[in-house]
C-alpha cells in the first residue's frame, strides 16, 4: 500500500527494550507554600483524623478516606495548606491545596508526578540496550526528554482528593477555629 | 535564564506548563500563572462535564432556539465542523451522544441522540448555534488542543524565550532550540517507545491505551458507527497548531486513506504510527 509522505510508521520494539516514564518534581511544599501565601509564616499543624472524622468526611465528599493523617499547615492569615498524595492506574500525584479563611480553593499545585512501574520489570541497562532507529527525526531515549506525549491521564483522582480535603476543611479544621 | 514547570489539574487531566526566559523568576512565574488561567477561561466555556460550562448550556438549548456563543467557542466549533465535513464524519463533534450512550460520559439532564451528528449543527449568519435535533456537543477532541494553543499565546506576549505545554499528552512547544519529546508505548503506557524532535510545533496522540490492554474495548469512539476503534496502534499527529493536531488525530483514527491524507496536507501535518504488528 503506497503511503502519503505524511506519514511515517515507526514499528515497536520488544517491550523490554522501551523505557520507563520518569519522575517529574515541579517544586517543594516550601515553593507551593510560597505560590499560594506569599511570604507568610506557615505553622505545621498535622493532625490524625479519628475513625468517626474519617466517616464523617467520607460521608460529605463521597470520596474513600484511606489515611488518618491530614498534613497541613496554618497560614499566618487563617488560611490552610494542605499536602496530599493520590494514586492513579499507575501514578502517583502528590499535590498540595491552599485554602483561604472561608474554606475557598486559592490554588492547587501538583508538586510531584510520579509514574510507577507496575510489574515491568526495571531495566538497568536500557540506555546502552536500546536501539538507536532511524526514521525520520526519531531519536534515542534519555534522560534530557522534555515531555511525554500520549495517554490522556486522568485527574479524577486529584479532583476527588480536592473534594475529600475541602470536607475536612468543613469538618476538621473549620471548628478549629 | 530562569526556566520554571508547574502542573495543575485541568480539562480532565493534568496541565503542564514550562516556561523559560530571559526574566526573574518572578516575571517567568506570573506568565505561567496567566497561561494557566487562559487554559481555566477554556475550561469553564467548553467542559462537557461541568453542567454550567457555556457548551452545557447550548447542549441544553440550542434545539429549541438558537444561542449565541463566546468568540473562543465560535472559532472551535466553526473548525470541528469544517474538519467534520472534511473528514466525513470521522471527526465529529456531536459525538457526545454516542458517548454518554456508551456510558463514557455522565447522564445528562436532557436527552441527545445518539446518532445525531454534525450535520444536525448549524452555525447561523449572526454566529448563533442551533441544533436540529437534541444532541450533545463534546470538543474533548479539540479543545484540550486549542487550550494549549491558547496558552503559548500567552506565554509568547509574556516575553518568554522557550516553553512547553502539555494538557496530558497534547502538546506544543515553542524555542529556538528543538525539544524532545517521548511517545508512550500503546501496549503498556507507562514505557516510553520512541522520541522525537520538535520546534515551534505541536504533537497529538490518539491511542487504546489501558483498554487494550486490559481487554477491554477503547474509549476511541467511531462517530458514524459508535463502535470502538479496534485496533492496537498509537498515532500522533504533529501540525503547526495544537487544536488541529489534536483533532487531526481522531481523523488518522477513522477517516479513508484518501481524507486523512488531503486532511494532512492542507493543514500542513504529519502522522505517525507506533505499530506492533507492522512487520
Amino acid at each position: 500500500m503506497s503511503r502519503s509522505s505524511r506519514i511515517c510508521l515507526l514499528p515497536l520494539a520488544a517491550l523490554a527494550a522501551s523505557a520507563p516514564a520518569q519522575a517529574t518534581v515541579y517544586l517543594s511544599i516550601e515553593d507551593a507554600q510560597r505560590a499560594m501565601f506569599g511570604e507568610q509564616a506557615m505553622t505545621a499543624r498535622p493532625l490524625t483524623l479519628d475513625a468517626a472524622q474519617m466517616k464523617a468526611i467520607e460521608q460529605a465528599s463521597g470520596v474513600p478516606v484511606r489515611g488518618s493523617l491530614l498534613r497541613a499547615w496554618r497560614a499566618a492569615d487563617g488560611g490552610w495548606f494542605l499536602l496530599d498524595a493520590v494514586i492513579g492506574k499507575s501514578e502517583l500525584i502528590t499535590y498540595a491545596l491552599g485554602l483561604d479563611t472561608q474554606g475557598r480553593i486559592k490554588q492547587v499545585e501538583v508538586l510531584e508526578y510520579r509514574e510507577s512501574h507496575g510489574g515491568e520489570i526495571r531495566y538497568p541497562g536500557w540506555r546502552k540496550q536500546f536501539v538507536d532507529k532511524t526514521v525520520g527525526n526519531e531519536l534515542r531515549i534519555g534522560d534530557d526528554i522534555d515531555g511525554i506525549s500520549g495517554a490522556t491521564l486522568s485527574c479524577e483522582h486529584v479532583t476527588d482528593g480536592i473534594r475529600r480535603l475541602v470536607a475536612a476543611w468543613a469538618l476538621v479544621l473549620k471548628p478549629l477555629g | 535564564m530562569n526556566r520554571l514547570r508547574r502542573a495543575r489539574p485541568w480539562l480532565g487531566t493534568l496541565v503542564e506548563i514550562e516556561a523559560e526566559a530571559a526574566l526573574d523568576s518572578a516575571a517567568v512565574l506570573a506568565a505561567i500563572n496567566a497561561a494557566f488561567a487562559a487554559i481555566a477561561a477554556v475550561h469553564a466555556a467548553m467542559s462537557v462535564q461541568q453542567p454550567d460550562s457555556e457548551l452545557s448550556r447550548l447542549n441544553a438549548g440550542a434545539h429549541r432556539r438558537a444561542l449565541p456563543v463566546s468568540a473562543p467557542l465560535l472559532q472551535v466549533l466553526r473548525t470541528a465542523l469544517d474538519l467534520a465535513a472534511a473528514s466525513d464524519g470521522a471527526f465529529d463533534p456531536v459525538v457526545g451522544g454516542r458517548l454518554t450512550a456508551l456510558g463514557l460520559l455522565p447522564a445528562a439532564a436532557f436527552a441527545a441522540a445518539p446518532e445525531a451528528s454534525w450535520r444536525d449543527l448549524q452555525i447561523d449568519d449572526h454566529g448563533r448555534v442551533w441544533f436540529a435535533r437534541p444532541l450533545r456537543l463534546d470538543l474533548g477532541g479539540i479543545a484540550k488542543g486549542y487550550a494549549v494553543d491558547e496558552a503559548v499565546a500567552v506565554l509568547r506576549a509574556a516575553g518568554m524565550h522557550a516553553a512547553q505545554v502539555n494538557a496530558g499528552g497534547d502538546l506544543r512547544v515553542f524555542g529556538a532550540a528543538p525539544q524532545r519529546i517521548a511517545l508512550r508505548d500503546p501496549r503498556a503506557p507507562s514505557r516510553l517507545a520512541h522520541a522525537i524532535e520538535l520546534q515551534d510545533q505541536a504533537l497529538a496522540t490518539s491511542a487504546p491505551y489501558h483498554t487494550a490492554a486490559a481487554g477491554l474495548p477503547s474509549a476511541l469512539i467511531e462517530p458514524r458507527s459508535g463502535q470502538p476503534y479496534a485496533g492496537g496502534d498509537s498515532l500522533s499527529v504533529i501540525a503547526p497548531s495544537c487544536l488541529i493536531a489534536d483533532a487531526l488525530t481522531k481523523v488518522a483514527l477513522f477517516a479513508t486513506p484518501a481524507r486523512r491524507d488531503a486532511l494532512l496536507e492542507r493543514h500542513d501535518a504529519r502522522l505517525l504510527i507506533l505499530s506492533a504488528d507492522s512487520h
